[in-house]
């Protein structure tokens, strides 16, 4: 392991006690290892940028600090609790409430519209309709999309249904937003725009970003990078 | 209350919420509720049989007359005419003595009872007097209609009865009736009918229930998709569950609420078709209470089993959906169990049809036959697999066929396998059919045939030979034969008239004539009565065949709906293949191929096990079996024409995805 690796990854000193923080996680596919003692931490209201190749292993990162995916070894602590030994209900509570996911392909729930798919984890987490679907309305006006509330979403354009994708991630006011290549299907002008409005929302709400990318250009929106190369991140 | 609890409901909603938003989740929807709807009509007219059956014979003992040897007012003769095919039931009727001397018991639907020269008639005896033959059967009924008999005093809608006033009871000592209203237990429903009727039952439910669970299967993929993105935002597995419950739930309730309405709707048209010369009163078709409850609770619960059994299978993770557990191959042994079961119950009411006539017996051969018939779904999944297993290489059509049922989950095998359950059930049906009419014309020898029996009275033993020999002089008639009786104050004749050929319809209409005119109480019956029973099985055989063409048309739709799911599914491979310059004859050809090899297994299966079904059935009711081969090859026939036409019409949607604009997909 080389020097830079950060095993134990310093946090900056404005940010205090990590709200997120992965621990030499080990992850493997068969006999494809994905991770291999990646670490990461995250402070509340930080963006952190994790770039790297194609096949490194920073989606997977990702996905094991989102508790999406179980690491094999190392841990996951989220505002104090280890993500990994919590039940699959208590894993959804966390991405129902207090994380927000922004994907590649936005991964809208096509039979719904935008302001429906904006909705729904509020309506997951029991908000009433009527006050859900207001909370979306807001939410698609900031991000400029308030026209698109009763499309659906094979009817708009890949740069506005990722705009949808973020105010759905970000309407139930979470703690930690993942972004997985949020602007990975764009072209350059509607990626800046996304990225813009995703920082900029996710700043005043006060929510902290993990933005998975391996364009430098989106990287710059973070106020800081890893790199992840051989299922190993390194500070940069 | 718990949040799990509390959300239960807002979650079914969200899922009745996705049942209608998009074209995909409509066409399930309404492939579900047709599905469910149909399953309920059949079941609630099915479970209405029985008490159709026990309100006709309540009615019949009603309209029974009590005699007794008193000295009551009401003396009744009953007997019966028949008139260009219906039987028409005659009861003459006289009133004797003082209202003094008591009162005088009314026939149910009776109003009045008519005087010398007067009749009552039901609604069909006026329609066929007031039909275009109506003039020939008023030489017959020559009495005065004063009055109709109401739906009380009928067993059917369609009754053919009539009450005609008399004044020759008292003399032919006919005794007086104490009151209306037998009674007794109705006797049991003839055997080989019970059997026959429940063999239509399964055979037409059985396909329906698994056009219900292929329906549910529709769109699996996307669903499963759309609750993998639902879980992404938090949905936990509870939730993701009660979504596509919720989901299922709404079709299968709105095919509830549609089965119900359209059982009302159809029972009204249903209960007047003459099935077996037997018709029903709308309101006597109604299923039992406790039925209707079950099949409130179990059709909706069963579409949610159905729904909650398929993502069983799959895991439903944020990131997408995989596969739970490694490809297994189908095994055969379990797949027996059903058959051989059926079988083995079967086998014990081979030959003993009384046995068959109690609770116990129904129930072994219900259980038999559904077994025997579900063996057919069972089996056809492992001989579609070892078919493609064993099939080797070939042309490109075939090669892409066979990889595709050999990837596929068994939806094609499952949909045929519906088509080989109503095509077995079809010929089992066929073959017992055949054997129970070769019986029956056996059982007649010609000179039975040609035999009347006449039952007539006179005022005088010279009157009663004038009878006979005016019997003679009736055209056709070859002889006649008969004895008089002289009664106190009356002369009775039996007489048996020999007619010069079978069947000849107007030569016996004549001699009906003929008596009615000498007696108005004349009787007239065929020595053997055959030709109902044939007549009934010919009805019993329409019947099932416009029910498994209805099925064979419901699979084929099912079939269609799977193929262009399929298609869908596939636009990606098939877009790569329209790249590769593969032409659609080629594509088309193995759409035909990967119809056509499951369903040439389950057609050769079905009539595998539809002789074997039909043979025993037969031998059940001790009849030889008879193979009506043209029965069986008319639905080989129409389980192809069923494949064809379902290739033919996915055709044009391979057509458009093989445009060179669908490779924009890729």
């Amino acid at each position: 392991m080389s020097s830079a690796t950060v095993a134990s990854e310093a946090i900056p000193a404005e940010v205090g006690r990590p709200l997120l923080e992965c621990r030499v996680l080990v992850k493997r596919f068969g006999q494809t290892p994905a991770l291999d003692g990646a670490s990461l931490s995250l402070g509340a209201a930080e963006i952190v940028a994790v770039m790297g190749p194609s096949g490194s292993g920073k989606s997977t990162l990702l996905h094991c600090a989102a508790g999406i995916l179980a690491p094999d070894a190392g841990e996951v602590i989220y505002d104090g609790r280890e993500v990994g030994r919590l039940p699959d209900s208590e894993r959804s509570r966390l991405r129902r409430s207090e994380f927000g996911f922004v994907f590649q392909f936005g991964r809208l729930v096509p039979e719904l519209s935008c302001a429906e798919n904006v909705a729904l984890p509020l309506r997951l987490a029991g908000v009433p309709r009527r006050r859900a679907r207001d909370q979306a309305g807001e939410w698609l006006g900031r991000l400029e999309v308030a026209d698109l509330a009763g499309r659906l979403p094979g009817d708009v354009s890949g740069g506005q249904g990722q705009r949808v994708a973020v105010a759905r991630a970000l309407v139930t006011g979470p703690r930690v937003v993942f972004a997985d290549e949020p602007t990975g299907a764009l072209d350059s002008l509607n990626g800046e725009r996304v990225m813009q409005l995703l920082t900029s929302a996710a700043r005043q709400s006060g929510a902290a970003v993990v933005l998975v990318t391996h364009e430098a250009r989106v990287a710059a929106y973070a106020d800081r990078e890893v790199i992840v190369r051989d299922g190993r991140t390194h500070a940069r | 209350m718990s949040r799990t609890h509390s959300r239960a409901l807002p979650e079914l909603g969200l899922g009745i919420q996705v049942a209608l938003a998009s074209r995909i989740t409509r066409l399930r929807t309404v492939l579900t509720a047709g599905g469910v709807a149909l399953g309920v009509i059949v079941l609630a007219l099915a479970a209405s049989v029985p008490h159709a059956y026990s309100a006709r014979k309540a009615r019949e003992h009603a309209s029974t007359p009590v005699f007794h040897g008193g000295s009551g007012r009401l003396r009744l003769l009953s007997g019966s005419t028949s008139f260009r095919g219906v039987t028409i039931g005659e009861n003459a009727v006289q009133v004797t003595g003082a209202s003094a001397d008591g009162p005088v018991p009314l026939p149910p639907g009776v109003r009045q009872l008519p005087g010398p020269g007067e009749m009552v008639v039901s609604g069909e005896v006026l329609a066929l007097l007031r039909g275009p033959h109506g003039a020939e059967l008023r030489r017959r009924l020559d009495a005065r209609v004063v009055g109709t008999i109401g739906d009380a005093g009928l067993s059917e809608p369609h009754d053919a009865v009539i009450y005609r006033g008399s004044t020759a009871l008292t003399a032919l000592g006919e005794p007086t009736v104490g009151r209306f209203g037998g009674r007794g237990s109705p006797s049991p429903t003839p055997v080989l009918i019970t059997l026959l009727v429940i063999m239509i039952v399964v055979a037409l439910l059985l396909p329906v229930a698994v056009f219900v669970a292929t329906a549910a299967r529709f769109g699996a993929e996307e669903r499963d998709r759309r609750l993998a993105a639902m879980r992404l935002v938090g949905a936990d597995r509870v939730t993701t569950a009660r979504v596509a419950a919720g989901e299922s739930l709404f079709g299968a309730v709105v095919g509830l609420i549609i089965g119900a309405a359209g059982f009302l709707a159809v029972r009204v048209p249903v209960a007047h078709i003459n099935v077996a010369g037997i018709d029903v009163f709308p309101a006597d078709l109604r299923p039992s209470l406790t039925f209707a409850v079950l099949v409130a609770l179990l059709v909706p619960l069963s579409a949610v089993a159905a729904t909650l059994i398929s993502i069983r299978r799959v895991a439903i993770e944020p990131l997408g959906v995989t596969r739970r557990g490694t490809e297994t191959r189908r095994r055969l042994g379990w797949r027996l169990v059903a058959p051989v079961i059926g079988f083995v119950l079967l086998a014990p009411l081979l030959g003993s049809s009384d046995r068959l006539a109690g609770a116990f017996g129904q129930a072994e051969a219900t259980a038999g036959v559904v077994l025997v018939l579900v063996g057919v779904t069972a089996l056809l999944p492992w001989v579609v697999e070892a078919t493609v297993r064993r099939a080797p290489d070939g042309p490109l059509p075939w090669l892409l066929a066979i990889r595709r049922l050999r990837g596929e989950e068994g939806t094609t095998g499952r949909v045929v396998g519906a088509i080989g359950l109503a095509v077995a059930g079809a010929i089992a049906l066929s073959i017992v059919f055949s054997a129970a009419q070769s019986d029956v014309r056996v059982r007649v020898t010609p000179l039975q045939a040609r035999l009347l029996i006449v039952d007539m009275s006179a005022s005088t033993p010279a009157g009663a030979r004038r009878e006979l020999g005016a019997l003679r002089g009736v055209p056709g008639v070859a002889r006649v034969s008969g004895e008089t009786e002289h009664l106190r104050r009356a002369t009775v004749v039996d007489a048996t008239v020999v007619m010069r050929s079978a069947g000849d319809q107007g030569a016996v209409a004549a001699v009906r004539d003929r008596a009615a005119a000498l007696d108005p109480l004349a009787q007239v019956m065929p020595m053997v009565g055959g030709g109902s029973e044939a007549h009934t099985l010919s009805d019993l055989r329409r019947v099932l065949f416009a029910g498994a063409v209805i099925v064979l048309l419901m699979i084929g739709a099912s079939l269609l709906v799977a193929a262009g799911e399929g298609l869908r599914e596939r636009r990606r491979a098939l877009a790569v293949l329209a790249a590769f310059g593969t032409r659609r004859s080629t594509v088309a050809w193995s759409m035909f191929w990967q119809a056509a090899i499951p369903v040439v297994g389950g057609l050769l299966l079905a009539v595998g096990l539809g002789i074997a079904l039909g043979a025993m059935l037969s031998a059940v009711v001790s009849l030889s079996p008879q193979f009506d081969w043209g029965a069986i090859g008319l639905m080989l026939g129409a389980g192809v024409a069923v494949i064809a036409a379902v290739t033919g019409l996915t055709l044009p949607t391979v057509t458009r995805m093989m445009r060179p604009e669908a490779l924009r997909v890729e």
